[in-house]
């Protein structure tokens, strides 16, 4: 019940996060574009924040991105199927992925600690250009690697309501147009 | 390699995600050939997969057309177009096809164009008696412009995987486009002579001044693209943050039609679509690691010389595998997974690289209009819930068509190099 | 054979590091009649500088030729930012010798830590800088908007030559020189005649402010997987490579300098080089102070005056 109460503000956080990130990326650039035209100079850090932006935005987005359907999959031989058998292949569908989602957790994670000791150069540019010689230590690239276990285990836990629900949706006797109804219902809130 | 074409299929045509049926294939790979220490690097791939600057012109393309959608501007030039070329038989289809060349200046790829245009052009059409079939099929074949004309973000990250003038290679598309978009119209017609579609509602006189007011402004935008990358105001990458600037400009404050809301709207609908494509790419750039250190671009360029080393052959070999990456997947993916294929089979074919890249282009565009995976598809039978065989069949002629420019292409250089080089004077 | 070792470098197939690697490559072969193979995966097959340099950390790659600015960045060793001082170096024969020597052993030991074993260094060019407009004088630099690689050391030396430093990724180059978003980067003649650069802008002035070496390694793991006599002859292989590579790049400089000149290109020398290298001084300083094997190397440069 807890996680259901925290579920919306979540939501929230998230999409006012994705938005200032969208908005962050927009101003930067544009920043970058006037500055080198305008004023002949440049931000030396731009470029490298503007990607690590775009990694965030994307796995973040990942999970918002599978509720509303915009993860590409076929769904012809599920639309074939009766019900039963249908609502089956897509358990089995949404098991194999919970699977792979979580060994990307797993590595995903490992690797962001394994690989994430080196300092972010933009960031050190940064603090550099705002602290001088008193800068505090810059943060790892871990805090950009984090970004795929973060979103890919976003995505796990979504994946796992999806199956309870097609259990659910079994025991109630519903169909999977049903569950995706409920899916695309679930974005619009 | 077959291991891994069988497991991808197969998660495919179960339904699981294309991105994860691509992941999968990996896991599966690295297990059964014993190399699952590798598996520490899938998150690497993933990571520098997203992490290239070029790709930053997905979320702002993307930006850019749904801040135009939320404008209205859809509808608008819908319209306009309707006020130019509809009073025809069948003048609804003719401004399908016009608006699609209208809205591919505006947007970066075929995919955000198929369901701009596709939502306003296919209820209209289904509307005046067309077959849902047929509007969503001419809906999706029109949609493959807005890859070729300026701005796209195909063009440009050719561009830049391979080191071409992108100012050259948004000049070379744009006359393909319109052998496309005339053919198309031609079709359209033809259709509409045996079918007797019928002949549109004319626009009434006292709304032309007004659309064409607020159609010409969003009209502009690849000139202003082409003219600014061309002058060196900004780069090619950035020029998607311009359109999206531009978007956020004339629907904010020219049309006042957007409020913060809808800006905000925007903004977190292109992060869901953003990750909806990277995604995709991410999982893609595994496999071409995969691909990579098992040497397969080599085997198969090494395979594709082997049948002759007549450069017509080739090409047209080298078509045929593009179109066939491009059945099963997305063009930015196919793109990741053709490039080094395509470096070692280039220089033999004696081929400009700018008539070369539109080439590549249109060909993966086709890919996103065929059966079984085409993107474009999917959209337009979503929004006129017709059954995808039945736009799949309606859409046959019109890849016809594509694939005759595609040969065109290949086969005429000044169709692709005639505006660089006169413009390059 | 016994074990292949697979390379990766993120450069073209026509690049000096692909002829670096295949001459390590065979003498690798040679030493170890055949036990031991190295293939070679250039075009960033196995992926770009930074990923190669985790891969190899992470287990991922076997082995990998890497261009030293990213070492500093990626691994946080900074004493390799000693293969970059400006105007530091004489010419190719000097850097080759001080990197064949002790110091240079004991750069590649910094690795140790990391689980990377070092065993050489292959040379890219030295740098130099291609600009739409010639430039004659040091003066001349003043506001050029130059693409510079974004790492501390090239900010320093090139905010005190007087350009503009900009942030651009490598792949737009080209096209942003072309319509002149950008009007110079420094960089080197092999790059510039692989990437086509001259068709974008047509003067290099010949500054050779830094040179570009890149360093051969291994991982820790495949390297712990070898016999000693097998590690012996890596190791003997790669020395008897940098020296050769270093001759090979000097050789093809002069090549790519006439290959440049036939394509329109005019290549000049700086009218008053004694002012640019004047105004980087205090950067080869404060940087010496940073590590003290940077010291060590200026130390040794200077030695060779
Ligand atoms: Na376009
Ligand atoms: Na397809």
């Amino acid at each position: 019940m807890t996680l259901l109460a925290l579920e919306r503000p979540l939501r929230l956080a998230l999409r006012y996060l994705l938005i200032g990130l969208i908005g962050g990326l927009l101003a930067l650039m544009t920043t970058q574009i006037a500055l080198r035209y305008g004023f002949n100079a440049s931000l030396l850090w731009a470029e490298e924040v503007c990607r690590y932006l775009l990694i965030w935005i994307a796995f973040l987005a990942v999970v918002l991105a599978f509720e509303r359907g915009e993860i590409a999959a076929l769904g012809f031989l599920g639309a074939l199927l009766p019900r039963r058998p249908a609502l089956a292949l897509a358990m089995f569908c949404t098991l194999l992925s919970i699977g792979l989602s979580l060994l990307l957790v797993w590595y995903g994670w490992r690797f962001a600690q394994m690989a994430g000791g080196a300092a972010i150069p933009a960031l050190g540019f940064i603090l550099r250009d705002i602290f001088g010689a008193a800068a505090p230590p810059t943060p790892g690239t871990f805090w950009v690697y984090a970004a795929l276990p973060v979103g890919m285990g976003l995505l796990a836990l979504r994946l796992i309501a999806d199956l309870v629900l097609c259990f659910r949706t079994i025991a109630a006797g519903g169909t999977v147009a049903d569950i995706i109804g409920d899916r695309t219902g679930g974005s619009h809130q | 390699m077959t291991l891994y074409l069988a497991i991808f299929a197969l998660c495919m045509i179960l339904g699981v995600p294309i991105a994860f049926s691509l992941g999968l294939a990996s896991v599966a790979y690295l297990f059964a050939y014993d190399q699952w220490q590798l598996m520490i690097g899938f998150p690497q791939k993933m990571i520098a997969g997203i992490d290239n600057f070029v790709l930053l012109t997905i979320p702002f393309f993307i930006l850019a057309g749904n801040l135009m959608n939320s404008a209205d501007l859809t509808r608008q030039i819908v319209r306009f177009a309707q006020m130019l070329v509809g009073r025809v038989r069948g003048g609804l289809a003719v401004v399908n096809v016009v608006a699609s060349m209208m809205f591919s200046g505006i947007s970066g790829a075929a995919t955000s164009e198929a369901s701009a245009i596709g939502s306003v052009m296919i209820p209209a059409m289904v509307r005046d008696g067309y077959k849902a079939a047929y509007a969503a099929a001419l809906t999706a074949a029109g949609s493959i412009l807005g890859s070729l004309v300026p701005p796209s973000l195909s063009l440009i990250l050719y561009g830049v995987l391979t080191g071409t003038s992108i100012a050259d290679l948004f000049l070379a598309g744009i006359l393909p486009a319109f052998l496309i978009c005339g053919l198309l119209i031609g079709y359209a017609l033809w259709r509409a002579r045996v079918e007797d579609h019928p002949m549109p509602q004319p626009v009434p006189r006292e709304e032309r001044l007004g659309l064409a007011m607020r159609a010409i402004p969003a009209l502009l935008l690849p000139v202003i693209i082409v003219g600014g990358i061309r002058s060196g105001a900004f780069t090619p990458t950035e020029a998607a943050a311009v359109a999206a600037l531009y978007a956020l400009i004339i629907g904010g404050l020219l049309y006042r039609t957007l409020s913060p809301g809808k800006i905000g709207q925007a903004f977190y609908d292109t992060a869901t679509m953003t990750a909806g494509v990277m995604l995709i790419v991410a999982m893609a750039s595994m496999t071409s690691f995969i691909l990579g250190i098992e040497n397969i671009p080599r085997s198969i360029a090494a395979q594709l010389v082997s049948v002759s080393d007549n450069p017509w052959v080739l090409i047209l070999l080298l078509n045929l595998v593009l179109l066939v990456l491009g059945l099963f997947l997305e063009p930015l993916a196919a793109l990741v997974l053709a490039m080094p294929i395509l470096n070692e089979v280039f220089p033999l074919l004696g081929l400009d690289p700018v008539q070369f890249g539109v080439m590549v282009v249109l060909n993966l565009m086709i890919g996103l209009i065929t059966p079984p995976v085409g993107l474009c598809l999917f959209i337009v039978s979503a929004i006129s819930r017709a059954p995808l065989e039945r736009v799949s069949l309606a859409i046959l002629p019109m890849i016809g068509i594509c694939l005759f420019v595609l040969l065109m292409v290949a086969a005429v250089p000044s169709l692709s190099l005639l505006l660089p080089q006169i413009l390059n004077r | 054979q016994e074990v292949t070792i697979k390379m990766g470098h993120a450069a073209s197939s026509q690049h000096l590091f692909q002829d670096g690697l295949e001459m390590f490559a065979e003498k690798v072969a040679a030493k170890t009649d055949g036990a031991i193979a190295i293939e070679v995966f250039g075009d960033r097959q196995l992926g770009d500088d930074k990923q190669l340099l985790e891969g190899l950390q992470i287990g991922l790659i076997e082995g990998a030729l890497v261009s030293s600015p990213t070492l500093p960045l990626v691994l946080g060793i900074q004493a390799f930012d000693a293969l970059q001082l400006p105007f530091a170096v004489q010419d190719y024969g000097q850097i080759a010798e001080v990197l064949g020597s002790d110091l240079g052993a004991e750069l590649l030991a910094t690795l140790d830590d990391k689980s990377i074993k070092g065993l050489g260094f292959v040379e890219a060019g030295q740098r130099h800088f291609l600009s739409r407009q010639p430039v004659a004088s040091t003066a001349d630099f003043a506001g050029l908007k130059t693409r510079i690689v974004p790492i501390p050391l090239h900010e320093a030396t090139w905010h005190a030559v007087g350009v503009s430093p900009i942030g651009m990724a490598y792949g737009e180059v080209y096209s942003a020189l072309e319509t002149g978003t950008i009007d110079a980067v420094e960089i080197n003649l092999s790059s510039v005649q692989s990437e086509s650069l001259h068709d974008a802008a047509k003067h290099v002035t010949l500054t050779g402010h830094y040179f570009w070496p890149g360093i051969v390694m291994v991982s820790g793991r495949v390297w712990e997987g070898l016999s000693d006599e097998h590690k012996a002859a890596l190791q003997e292989a790669a020395q008897e490579t940098t020296a050769e590579a270093y001759a090979h790049a000097a050789a093809q400089e002069d090549d790519t300098r006439s290959y440049l000149e036939a394509n329109g290109v005019t290549v000049t020398d700086l009218s008053d080089l004694d002012r640019m290298l004047e105004l980087t001084a205090p950067v080869v300083t404060e940087w010496s102070d940073k590590d003290p094997l940077i010291g060590k190397f200026r130390d040794a440069y200077g030695a060779g005056q």
